[in-house]
């Protein structure tokens, strides 16, 4: 692939290689073009002798929004009398293609650098926690409301802690750039209006470093979260992931949303999915605590 | 060894092990470290002992590696770049087993630290049980920007993407900083540290001596199992590999040929004034 062939983001080499997703009015999902070519980038810059350290960027109002659900609806029927077209080995299949892109973030060997502001759902906040460090904006949360459809999540128990872990995989519920900081999962909190300058002030600083040394820094860091077993729990959730897609099968739930995202649009399957939920507090467009 | 010249050992069921070169920084320098090795087995040995508290007199609990060997030694100071792998196989070798007696050791250790606590002396505060720090106090990892040098072991009690920043960038972080991840046990104003390290060190010696020592190896095997122990042995490769590239990179060659010709603040002026522009102070604990 070359670079100039890149239609979903914007790749800058250089002694800080900048990728940057470039699909604003798609809220810059996690779609299959993006994942293969910012796999693509990642190679490319981690091979690149002149590259010290990356920083990954989104244009536009969120980081991204998640995977490409019009995408899964589409392809699938979702018709109560036709046989399904995503078996277990489709499934199979698609927690491969995304185990095979996040492999390539945590194995990348140079530091990767992340700013990333508003919407970070599902797969699009995987792609901010897999990066070594991360900044966010002041309006920026994560979540994982699809969990409430299907999917087994984890993932992120040794960032977030098992009790914080159960209850934002539990409930779907979003959480806030503010309280990912106080529980010290990323660096920093910024103003949106600056969190490009940050981002890059940062990697001017880490650019400063002796490039050989920056390498070894993350293996021995890498080398100690994966002996806490970092490396195995995302083998390990992909499996739950696609177990939880098949069993979902049974309660219909997944099927009834996808129809109708085909039927009546993304808004009113988020609406029918998201509204038992709304009655304790919960929005999906900004993060709050649950009603108490 | 009874007769030591960089520490004060008091034995007691709270032995105290008082690091005493405040005129040089309590740097991290060989006599110490033989000193230091030989003061734990002694105190480990002990039956009347229960728990050692460290601390360190002056203004800085260990600024480091003892930099002023260099000062006018050009040999010395050249050495790095003609150090074979198994030269430094042999320093880190060394270095390793101390941290490993240290982070093996059976009985508690309580450390009181203050002022600047750089590279192996963050390292060598990581390394002990309970740590109350004073306001003033701050880890730092500055030597990275020569060489990946050091143990990582704030990587141990901070999360992934904090330990990143922190070794990625060698900025200082504060005591309280510390505390907020739950790295450390306490921050205590400067004139309170002493006492609130006896404090701390007169409770524990009110516990069982045996429940104490199971104790400690019942938490050591958790944190040990998440690869706390093993991380020590990889960083030494991860040193050695480090110092190997350096001789490529010239920024190491250049700080100890700086150290040699021109002292210890030219040298480090050299190291740091490129991070100065983004806020880096190396007195102190500053934000990015």
């Amino acid at each position: 692939m070359n670079m100039l062939e890149y239609k979903t983001l914007i790749y800058e080499p250089g002694r800080i290689t900048r990728i940057i997703n470039n699909q604003p009015q798609f809220h810059n999902k996690f779609g299959y073009e993006f994942q293969d070519e910012y796999t693509d980038a990642l190679k490319r810059f981690d091979q690149d002798r002149e590259a010290v350290v990356a920083v990954t960027l989104a244009v536009g109002r969120n980081f991204s929004a998640g995977g490409d659900m019009r995408a899964y609806s589409q392809k699938q029927s979702w018709d109560f009398d036709s046989s399904y077209q995503y078996t277990e080995e489709t499934w199979r299949y698609e927690q491969e293609r995304m185990g095979r892109i996040f492999n390539s973030i945590v194995d990348c060997r140079k530091p990767m650098i992340c700013g990333a502001q508003g919407i970070m759902v599902a797969n699009g906040m995987f792609l901010a926690l897999a990066q070594d460090i991360t900044i966010m904006s002041e309006d920026a949360f994560v979540g994982v409301p699809i969990i409430r459809v299907s999917g087994g999540g984890g993932g992120l128990e040794s960032d977030l802690g098992y009790r914080y872990a159960m209850e934002f995989f539990s409930t779907g519920w979003n959480t806030s750039a503010q309280e990912l900081y106080r529980r010290g999962i990323i660096n920093r909190v910024v103003p949106l209006a600056k969190l490009e300058e940050t981002v890059m002030k940062y990697a001017n600083i880490i650019a400063l470093m002796p490039s050989e040394s920056l390498k070894l820094i993350k293996n021995s860091l890498r080398f100690r979260a994966y002996l806490s077993g970092a490396f195995e729990t995302n083998l390990f959730s992909r499996e739950m992931n696609l177990t939880a897609h098949l069993a979902s099968e049974a309660e219909g739930r997944e099927r009834e949303f996808y129809k109708m995202i085909l039927e009546k649009g993304m808004r009113a399957a988020c609406d029918v999915r998201d509204k038992p939920f709304e009655e304790y507090g919960f929005s999906r467009y900004k993060a709050n605590e649950i009603d108490i | 060894m009874s007769d030591y010249k960089t520490i004060i050992y008091e034995q007691g069921l709270i032995t105290k092990i008082i690091h005493n070169e405040p005129e040089t920084g309590n740097t991290f320098n060989e006599t110490f470290q033989e000193e230091y090795v030989d003061a734990l087995k002694r105190f480990e040995w002990d039956k009347e002992s229960s728990v050692a508290l460290i601390t360190a007199r002056g203004k800085d609990f260990c600024t480091g590696i003892d930099l002023s060997r260099y000062i006018g030694n050009h040999k010395e100071a050249e050495k790095f770049s003609y150090y074979t792998e198994v030269d430094w196989r042999y320093e880190y070798e060394k270095l390793t087993s101390i941290f490993l007696s240290i982070w093996d050791c059976r009985k508690t250790l309580v450390c009181a630290a203050q002022g600047a606590c750089l590279d192996i002396g963050e390292d060598f505060l990581l390394a002990h049980d309970v740590i109350i720090m004073a306001e003033d106090a701050y880890i730092g990892a500055p030597m990275m920007r020569l060489s990946k040098a050091g143990f990582g072991l704030l990587g141990n009690f901070v999360g992934y993407r904090i330990a990143m920043e922190h070794y990625l960038t060698g900025w200082n972080m504060s005591s309280s900083e510390l505390h907020r991840h739950h790295a450390i046990n306490r921050v205590v104003p400067t004139e309170k540290l002493e006492t609130a390290g006896e404090k701390y060190a007169k409770i524990i010696s009110f516990m069982p001596r045996e429940g104490l020592k199971i104790t400690k190896n019942s938490i050591k095997f958790s944190i040990n199992r998440r690869g706390a122990r093993e991380s020590i042995i990889y960083n030494m490769g991860m040193n050695i590999d480090g110092q190997m590239a350096s001789k490529y990179q010239g920024p190491q060659i250049e700080f100890y040929k700086a150290l040699a010709e021109k002292g210890v603040e030219a040298a480090l002026q050299l190291r740091d004034s490129p991070y100065e522009l983004y806020g880096y102070d190396r007195q102190r604990v500053t934000e990015i």
